[in-house]
């Protein structure tokens, strides 16, 4: 059933979905662009083609699905880049109109999709209709041709300026070398009359970006504020930070804010990305879709895994038999591995919001950062990828607001002004490495020192022992934050310890690194997929349990009654290391059971020696959610289903230290 | 520091502005007309001017406009009294900087030195 232009709901779907990448594309192409223009450097060709593509694209979708507003703008900006495809260069105020058209854009497929949802695609029809002055605000901008940016400029002298005329003329004697002014207020002539009050209106046009305006003011005397706005005489203008850092900052907060966390819609992160095997081989998938296939992947590894059972322990001889119920094996083992593949997907689907974001909080800072990203094309499980959004855009912002100093500061230590942030991500053994490493000032580990004793985390005395490298964890500690001033931008200190506890359950790891005076790193590791971890299967009793064999480091035999003591709490001594030594079941809180084994297992940078009753050897195993009836069961990251058909619970190992760290009299 | 040229007929006005800069530190010239201004300035290459408007045989404005004629990058910066203001437009017109306003504010005086001094 589709509405009076014969969409239908999913069509939209597709349009909306489409319409994001090509901003997305069209967002990182401007930004490109943008930094040549800045820089005085030369256009990239493939850059613009780029940008021009994707306007083009979206022009032509959102006209077929009757969004005028939105296909009259995208054709603003195909014009401006089509300028600048046949040599043109475009003039810093065109560059603040373009990033703003995205933004804008953005804004409005998030409203379509929303009111699509809530109403059906009939509501299109109305929305198309709409009268959008904003879009029409940045197509005149964009339109003009370069050089036809239209400021309004608002100019307030001093109280106590005893001269307001003398500089009012040389406002206006300044602005008439930056452009031709269309509209003065008061009049050339009431100035030179000395008909002045302490204010000053010029409606300007020029090439000229409002904060090369400002700097041709900057002279002048006596001048308390000077507003500047883009619009022309009709007046619908929106307004921007007053004497402000570049005005793009504030005009951006919104959709920046917006921006900086991925993965808030749901399906957000649909289809196998064209990146794929070249443009045109790709489909588009439903996550739940995916999600299913995987589930059902992986009962047919599991069924297998019994059919081959009951088949050794029926003795059936047959040749046949067995090679079928192998090739059968074959074949489901490669439909898990093709299953698997299809959830992956390149990190650069998260990454590319980034440089967007980081370009606006460094602008709200007032500082300058250079965003450079590698490694881009490493592959993530899509649950994963959704899920460590936000605990980057949380590690990049305090980087950004606390992490690297002021231009002026960086300047006098010798660095230059510019700070870099390296976000790379890399395949290591059957982990993916996330790190975000900063070139800042890094961690004051004498502050955080004393801010852990004033918080009461450690005792005075035992907090002066602590090595550095144990004191900088603090940061991890809930409601910790050594910023002198909470910012908007960072939040409370809530952070971190949320971050690292988020990322963990995920059973991956969060660790820092502090170069002092240098800088921080800040090293994420992630396991490549949620679904299949491989284990270690151990016994407790008569029960087992599968211990996930990223967190063992080690397995030793050993014979609980010869162990050492510390402070009557029995210990191992592993490599020079004394570990505390917990039984199995002592941490689970179950009948006690003879014990042969010791597993060194770290989790949360802690480290401890597991008893177990026996071993069973390792394999992969497919995680089950432990289901409503049983609900989260604290120390259980799940179950799997044996070949055998038993049910082993998935141990957390993380938490479970944790929670053994807190009672440690049990 | 800087080499300043100061322009103005009555002594006691040039005293005080040339005291000033010079416990600034910087090099002070001084004329007590248009017509020594040019003069001192061609012999001088001072890197600012404080020019008086009022002023007998030659007035500030000719003075400027003269002075501009004969180097135009010369940095000119207008004293003027109170009431003078469309004279003073009328200097700007002609290339003049800057101006302050009598009587002088030292830290608005040194201001002027720091911007417009070459």
């Amino acid at each position: 059933m589709g509405d009076a232009f014969g969409f239908s709901a999913d069509d939209i779907a597709v349009f909306l979905a489409e319409g994001d990448e090509l901003l997305g594309a069209l967002e990182s192409s401007l930004l490109a662009l943008e930094a040549s223009v800045r820089r005085g450097a030369p256009i990239d060709p493939e850059v613009v083609a780029a940008a021009f593509r994707a306007a083009h694209t979206l022009k032509g979708s959102s006209a077929a699905v009757g969004l005028r507003a939105v296909s009259a703008l995208t054709h603003a900006v195909e014009n401006v880049l089509d300028g600048v495809r046949r040599g043109g260069r475009p003039s810093p105020a065109q560059v603040e109109a373009l990033l703003g058209a995205v933004d804008h854009l953005r804004a409005w497929l998030a409203r379509v999709g929303e009111a699509v949802d809530r109403e059906g695609p009939e509501v299109l029809a109305r929305l198309g209709e709409e009268d959008d002055p904003r879009a029409r605000e940045l197509a005149g901008v964009l339109l003009g041709g370069p050089g036809s940016g239209v400021l309004r400029i608002r100019i307030r002298f001093d109280d106590q300026c005893l001269m307001p005329a003398v500089r009012a003329y040389q406002v206006v004697m300044a602005l008439e070398d930056a452009g031709e002014i269309l509209e003065c207020d008061p009049s050339l002539e009431d100035i030179e009359a000395e008909r002045v009050g302490n204010v000053l209106s010029v409606t300007l046009e020029t090439e000229l970006s409002r904060d090369q305006v400002r700097a041709r003011l900057a002279h002048i005397s006596d001048i308390a504020e000077v507003a500047i706005s883009e619009g022309g005489a009709d007046g619908v203008a929106a307004p921007s930070a007053v004497c402000g850092p570049s005005a793009a900052g504030a005009a951006v907060a919104g959709a920046g804010a917006a921006g900086g966390t991925p993965g808030g819609q749901p399906g957000a992160l649909t289809g196998t990305g064209p990146a794929r095997g070249g443009a045109g081989r790709s489909v588009r998938v439903d996550v739940a879709v995916l999600d299913e296939l995987m589930n059902l992947a992986g009962e047919l590894v599991i069924q297998r895994t019994r059919l081959a059972r009951l088949l050794s322990d029926a003795r059936l001889a047959d040749d046949e038999l067995s090679k079928a119920v192998e090739d059968i094996g074959r074949v489901a083992t490669q439909l898990q591995e093709q299953v698997m593949k299809a959830r992956m997907l390149p990190v650069e689907n998260l990454f590319r919001r980034f440089p967007r974001m980081v370009r606006d909080l460094a602008a709200a800072a007032g500082k300058e950062v250079e965003l450079v990203i590698r490694g881009e094309d490493t592959e993530l499980d899509r649950a994963i990828l959704e899920e460590i959004g936000d605990p980057l855009v949380h590690i990049l912002r305090n980087a950004v607001d606390h992490g690297l100093e002021p231009p002026t500061v960086r300047e006098a230590a010798g660095k230059p002004r510019t700070g870099k942030i390296i976000l790379s991500a890399q395949h290591e053994e059957n982990y993916v490495l996330i790190s975000v490493r900063d070139d800042g000032r890094g961690i004051d580990v004498e502050r955080v020192r004393q801010k852990a004793v004033a918080a009461g985390l450690v005792g005075a005395d035992e907090a002066r022992e602590l090595p550095p490298s144990e004191v900088i964890n603090f940061i991890f500690a809930p409601g910790f934050s050594t910023a002198e001033r909470v910012t908007e931008v960072s939040g409370r200190g809530v952070g971190l310890d949320v971050v690292r506890r988020n990322i963990q359950r995920l059973g991956g790891s969060l660790e820092v690194e502090n170069f002092p005076g240098q800088g921080v790193e800040f090293q994420m590791r992630l396991p490549l997929t949620l679904a299949i971890i491989r284990c270690l299967l151990c016994r407790w009793g008569e029960e087992i349990y599968a211990v996930p064999l990223g967190h063992v480091d080690e397995v030793v035999r050993i014979d609980p009654e010869r162990l050492p003591t510390v402070y009557q709490k029995k210990v191992m001594l592993v490599r020079g290391n004394v570990l505390p030594f917990l039984p199995l079941g002592a941490v689970l809180g179950v009948e006690p059971a003879p014990v042969e084994f010791a597993l060194v297992v770290r989790a949360g940078g802690q480290v401890a020696a597991l008893g177990v009753s026996g071993l069973l050897g390792d394999q992969e195993v497919v995680v089950k959610d432990l289901g409503a009836w049983l609900g989260t069961v604290r120390g259980m990251a799940g179950a799997t289903i044996l070949g055998d058909g038993r049910v082993a619970l998935i141990l957390d190992v993380a938490t479970l230290l944790r929670a053994r760290q807190r009672a440690p009299a049990a | 520091m800087a080499k300043v040229l100061v322009v103005d007929d009555a002594a006691f006005m040039r005293m005080r502005l040339s005291n000033l800069l010079k416990q600034a530190g910087h090099q002070v010239v001084e004329a007590s007309n248009g017509r020594e201004a040019l003069g001192a300035y061609e012999a001088e290459r001072p890197d600012l001017v404080f020019m008086d408007i009022t002023m007998p045989e030659m007035d500030g404005l000719e003075a400027l406009k003269r002075l501009r004629a004969l180097d135009p990058e010369a940095r000119v910066v207008m004293c003027t009294a109170l009431g003078q203001q469309s004279m003073v437009i009328e200097a700007v017109k002609a290339g003049a900087r800057d101006f302050i306003v009598k009587p002088f504010q030292p830290d608005r005086v040194l201001q002027a030195v720091q911007k417009w001094a070459r």
